[in-house]
């Protein structure tokens, strides 16, 4: 098997970080990407890395989650870490927006 | 009248800069976007609209010239259609599964809709009109712009929340905001010829009514036209203004 997304890495990584199960992490997960604009399909390590800083304590602490704050840290962290070694996956293909970024060049 | 001249010069004028400009940039980038969206520009401002006048003008003179015209003005915006659902699938579905077969389909739907129309159907306005097909051929073209409008509208609401984290280009959500109205406007002139259709057809608009279409539909032209250049060829005022908004934050590193 080839490294996981990054959505998938972040979903195990808060599920051992937080008392959330598998399926309460890829829940909590996608709406913190929902609500920043976001697909898990797409998303890349650093757009993730501002996610769960900034947007998944929120969701976390709606959660009921203890140390949400902490928690987000420490996943922001490891993948940080983990993109600057290369072990994340990334998404493949040209994105919209990179696309109208580039039709501004006229 | 004067406002519909205004505004089929304005948005010919405005796809003919557009078109050019985009296929230069498609020559130096090889990339496929900007080449469906430069020959779209050129099919629909400078063939499609530009004959659908013509054909208006020679319509009572020369009934011959008239539908050759129209026929000509056919083809072109079908082609201007086809070219924006094909940059639909390339830019916002490129992973939809069936989303060859649903392209491919579609597309001759809608050249075989616009035969029938062109084979059919003389210089008689009303009687097009009032035809099924060509009710068909106005869903089928329509429905290209719906498409790309309503991916393109949702994509730039989903950058303008990613805004506020500093991850996106208010420029860029912005000119894909743009390109989303300006495709909902030419989605609102189809349906208004539609609506306008059925109503004849089923007696609750007067043929006379036809007259009412011509403003409205010049109206979602100019948006169009409006749209498209602040889009491609905003004025450094306009950029300034938006890069000054609250929202619009430098992106942080490595995102």
């Amino acid at each position: 098997m080839g490294d996981p997304s990054v959505f998938d890495w972040a979903c195990d990584a808060l599920e051992g970080a937080s008392p959330l199960d598998r399926l309460e992490a890829r829940g909590t997960l996608r709406l913190a990407l929902r609500s920043s604009g976001l697909e898990a399909t797409q998303v890349t390590a650093g757009q993730m890395r501002i996610v769960i800083e900034r947007r998944l304590p929120e969701q976390l602490r709606k959660c009921g989650v203890d140390a949400a704050d902490d928690v987000c840290s420490r996943i922001a962290k490891d993948l940080e870490a983990r993109a600057l070694a290369g072990g994340t996956g990334t998404t493949t293909g040209e994105s919209p927006e990179s696309v109208f970024e580039r039709l501004g060049d006229l | 009248m004067l406002f519909s001249l205004l505004a089929v010069t304005a948005y010919c004028v405005v796809s003919l800069i557009l078109g050019i400009r985009l296929l230069a940039l498609a020559r130096r980038t090889r990339e496929l976007p900007e080449t469906l969206f430069g020959f779209s520009f050129l099919a629909g401002g400078m063939v499609g609209y530009p004959f659908n006048v013509a054909a208006g003008l020679l319509r009572s003179s020369d009934a011959t010239a008239g539908h050759i015209c129209y026929a000509i003005a056919q083809l072109g915006l079908a082609a201007a259609a086809i070219l924006s659902l094909l940059a639909w699938r390339r830019i916002f579905a490129p992973a939809l599964r069936g989303g060859t077969a649903l392209t491919i389909a579609w597309s001759l739907l809608l050249v075989s809709s616009v035969a029938i129309v062109i084979g059919t159907t003389g210089a008689d306005v009303t009687g097009r009109m009032t035809s099924p097909v060509y009710w068909a051929q106005l869903l089928l073209q329509g429905g290209c712009y719906a498409l790309s409008a309503f991916a393109s509208l949702r994509y730039a609401s989903m950058l303008r929340r990613r805004l506020a984290l500093g991850l996106a280009d208010p420029i860029v959500a912005n000119r894909m905001q743009l390109w989303g109205v300006s495709h909902a406007a030419i989605t609102g002139s189809y349906l208004c010829s539609l609506t306008m259709g059925i109503l004849i057809a089923n007696g609750l608009a007067e043929p006379g009514r036809l007259a009412l279409l011509t403003p409205l539909i010049a109206g979602f032209g100019l948006t169009a036209a409006t749209c498209v250049t602040f889009a491609f060829l905003p004025p450094k005022a306009y950029l300034a203004r938006l890069r000054s908004m609250p929202s619009s934050t430098q992106a942080p590193e490595g995102a």
